[in-house]
């Protein structure tokens, strides 16, 4: 063991020269060096990327501002391009930024201001910038590509956006599926047929967000989401359902709860609490005890507080000699609700 | 003798190389995982979550002691979280002063009966008030006894009806978007589990506070909490985003972090036993998850999302660092059976590893080194050009790798954009192995002293308070 130790040690000893640590001092102060100096290249390259961007929405901001403003009947002509900001537009870094301004207004505008910021992008042919992104090979450009056009109600591009719904960057699929929703509303969500990866409680958000003032189209469409195979469009179409208060799915809403995954029957009994009637409140109390997961049987219990009626009480007050004391607090809970709204 | 001479010697020297081969390990890591996440933010509009009804649940717990002439305004800042769904719970652990009676006054707060689970052990529980304004809707106070920061939180877990509970320290200052940014790693989860995420803090000296928002970001003008804010740069940006990125996190800031509520429960919640809660915490409930093979996931935040007070005077400071290597100590002892154990992977294998080697030795070694250095000079045995040499190369190392830190800074949140603050950054990093790293060390160092005296004290960590600019007074 000494033996081999001092073998390691005679070999480490003949790394250890002090011409080798003169070298390495030497690399090393190089490498400072040029990192200090690209600090100072990238300060100054980001002061200047900005100065540029604030001069440039200077000079944009009047002639957006009268874009925004225009009536509709002045829409058949084109609008007229400022001489100042006419060169500005050979140049990619101007177009970019006008680009990025257009796209900053559209998201905070809509009806006739909107439209004119779309009549404007296509005019320009900006669409070709954002496209040219979306054919990238690198996802943060085709993400990035993908939502201009979705923003720009760009529909001659739904066909190409169409695949990217299950590209297998997330983020990019993600850009593509809100894409779709954003220039097709439900029609969109026919990517849910061939869907290959889970969508996550954020696509959910963003998706539901762009439908909120859409009723759903058809009883058809939804009760084949809620029978997919793929649990998380199950999970959507139950947000759904609970979002507009789709009374007319409370059955299969009902089903869902002996759903083998546990994500969709919480979601189910979510679900019910916003579509209250006595059939629900009656399907979570029988389920109650048939429910494996804990966790989901303490979620019941609090969702009786918005479906649960007085009938619910004798149900609650036999928890009360649970064992659990969570299970007791939960029913606890429930019945101070339900005797208070009684 | 000779062969113990060179076993010691270079020993030291792999030590060291090994060391510093993390470093740029972990910095290669870093830069991977910072332009990822930028990459991915930029797409992002993370207001769609304050105002969604599917937003996940937080209860906020501020836990506060003794924090009477500013508790108003950090309950108010709270308060103005954007968020809807959203309780606030501050948990008065005991103040001596006037903390609730201040509380009790502004928030017009009354006694009220709460189911109240005790799920975890805590020192009893006075009373729990709700305010009678509305207004203050969110609001729930607990008042109880003193316990210790760790006893604290877990009274407000176990008042905590939320989905995803917010651990904030009451002085910290949050960005508009913070509580946003940092749920939303728990909104992408899909087959991994999201159980902690964790964003950066940044030191709030010199900077410009109004009605709790931060207005205007200097780097601080006293050494101290300038040296504390190029550390923090370095550990926030290097180290935990390059920890991120292997899924090897093994501490979430005490000053903001957010955690599933159902894991933190079933993990057993804070240890009242430590000091070092907020790293012992994560570090159970990772352990937890993989002794269930659940696959999980910590996540890390490196946008700027939290600021608070570093501390101004080497005392404090000294305080500060004492009970952080005692904190260290206890969590790494405590979970041994991680140490290079396959079963628990990355954590198992590399995280605990990383921290017992580079955290926790590497200032008993520097100590020792230091101490063998000079009983070696005192005997002749010094070889003065190579001893030169070999320090040159070290502090030039530790230069290189904050410059590196300031680079990743400048390249991505650039917050110390004013003039001069760079320059300033850079001479920092130059004295901060001459002014405040022994320093550092010597506060481990008697931290581990104070642990084998079973000194457990927290340590009092007063604060000078923020700047602020001109505002309306508190109201109470």
């Amino acid at each position: 063991m000494t033996s081999t130790l001092s073998t390691v040690l005679y070999q480490l000893a003949r790394f250890t020269s002090i011409e080798l640590f003169f070298i390495a001092i030497g690399t090393l102060t190089t490498i400072i060096i040029a990192l200090i100096g690209a600090i100072l290249y990238i300060m100054l390259a980001k002061r200047n990327i900005a100065k540029q961007q604030a001069q440039l929405q200077q000079q944009f901001k009047y002639w957006l501002v009268s874009i925004i403003l225009q009536e509709p009947d002045q829409q058949l002509q084109r609008f007229e391009v400022p001489d100042d900001i006419k060169p500005l537009l050979y140049r990619r870094f101007a177009r970019k930024a006008l680009l990025a301004e257009l796209i900053r207004l559209k998201n905070d505008l809509s009806g006739q201001s909107g439209n004119n910021l779309i009549k404007l992008y296509n005019e320009l042919q900006l669409d070709r910038l954002s496209a040219y992104d979306m054919r990238n090979g690198r996802w943060y450009d085709k993400a990035k590509g993908i939502q201009e056009l979705a923003v720009m109600e760009q529909k001659a591009y739904i066909d190409e956006i169409y695949p990217l719904a299950n590209h297998r960057h997330p983020m990019v699929r993600m850009e593509a599926q809100i894409a779709l929703v954003c220039l097709q509303q439900y029609e969109g969500l026919s990517f849910f047929e061939n869907l290959k990866y889970p969508l996550t409680e954020w696509h959910h958000i963003k998706l539901l967000q762009l439908l909120a003032n859409h009723p759903i189209p058809s009883e058809t469409i939804v009760n084949s989401w809620l029978n997919s195979s793929n649990p998380s469009v199950v999970q959507f179409a139950l947000k759904l359902i609970a979002e507009q208060h789709a009374t007319q799915f409370q059955n299969e809403v009902i089903a869902r709860l002996s759903h083998p995954s546990d994500a969709v029957r919480n979601q189910a009994i979510a679900c019910l609490g916003e579509i209250p009637s006595a059939p629900a409140a009656t399907a979570l109390r029988t389920h109650y005890s048939s429910e494996s997961s804990k966790v989901l049987q303490l979620t019941i219990l609090s969702g009786l507080v918005k479906t649960g009626t007085a009938g619910e009480l004798p149900f609650l007050q036999e928890l009360q000699l649970a064992p659990d004391e969570s299970v007791r607090l939960a029913a606890l809970k429930t019945i101070q609700h339900l005797q208070q709204q009684a | 003798m000779a062969f113990l001479y060179n076993l010691f010697h270079y020993g030291l020297l792999v030590y060291a190389v090994s060391m510093l081969s993390c470093y740029i390990f972990l910095g290669t890591l870093a830069i991977v995982e910072a332009v990822k996440y930028l990459r991915r933010s930029r797409l992002t509009n993370y207001n769609l979550l304050a105002s969604s009804p599917f937003a996940p649940s937080v209860s906020i717990l501020a836990p506060a002691y003794n924090e009477g002439a500013n508790i108003i305004e950090n309950v108010r800042s709270l308060l103005s979280i954007y968020y809807n769904n959203l309780e606030l719970i501050v948990i008065n652990d005991g103040s001596k002063d006037d903390s609730m009676a201040k509380l009790i006054h502004a928030y017009q707060l009354e006694p009220v009966q709460l189911n109240y689970h005790q799920q975890l052990a805590t020192k009893k529980v006075k009373s729990v008030y709700k305010s009678t304004n509305p207004v203050y809707s969110k609001l729930l106070v607990i008042d109880k006894e003193n316990g210790g920061k760790a006893d604290a939180l877990n009274s407000g877990i176990n008042l905590a009806s939320n989905q995803y509970l917010v651990c904030i320290d009451v002085d910290c200052i949050l960005e508009q978007d913070a509580l946003l940014k940092l749920l939303k790693p728990f909104m992408d989860q899909t087959d991994n589990k999201v159980i902690a995420t964790g964003g950066v803090v940044r030191i709030a000296n010199s900077c410009v506070f109004k009605n709790g928002k931060l207005i205007d970001v200097n780097l601080p003008k006293d050494f101290l909490p300038r040296v504390q804010a190029l550390e923090y740069i370095r550990a926030f940006l290097l180290g935990r985003m390059a920890w991120s990125n292997l899924n090897g996190l093994l501490l979430i800031s005490g000053a903001f972090g957010a955690f599933d509520r159902q894991v933190a429960i079933d993990a057993g919640g804070y240890d009242h036993n430590t000091v070092g809660e907020d790293m012992e915490l994560v570090v159970r409930m990772r352990r937890y998850m993989a002794d269930r093979k659940i696959p999980y996931k910590v996540a890390f935040i490196p946008d700027p999302l939290c600021w608070t007070e570093a501390p101004a005077s080497y005392k404090i400071l000294g305080r500060q660092r004492n009970r952080w290597m005692r904190g260290t100590i206890e969590t790494l002892s405590m979970h041994r059976k991680l140490f290079l154990n396959p079963k628990y992977g990355v954590l198992g294998m590399m995280s605990y590893p990383y921290w017992l080697f580079y955290e926790l030795l590497a200032p008993i070694i520097e100590f020792t080194g230091f101490v063998i250095f000079l009983i070696l000079a005192f005997m002749g045995y010094i070889n003065w050009p190579f001893f030169a040499v070999l320090t040159a190369f070290i502090l030039i190392f530790g230069w290189l790798f904050s410059t590196f830190a300031i680079l990743m800074e400048v390249a991505t949140f650039n917050q110390y954009k004013k003039r001069g603050e760079l320059r300033k950054l850079i001479l920092t990093a130059i004295v901060e192995p001459f002014l405040f790293h022994p320093f550092v060390v010597w506060s481990s160092i008697k931290g581990i002293w104070d642990l084998l005296r079973k000194k457990n004290s927290w340590g009092e960590m007063t604060r000078q308070g923020f700047n602020t600019a001109a505002t309306e007074a508190p109201k109470a």
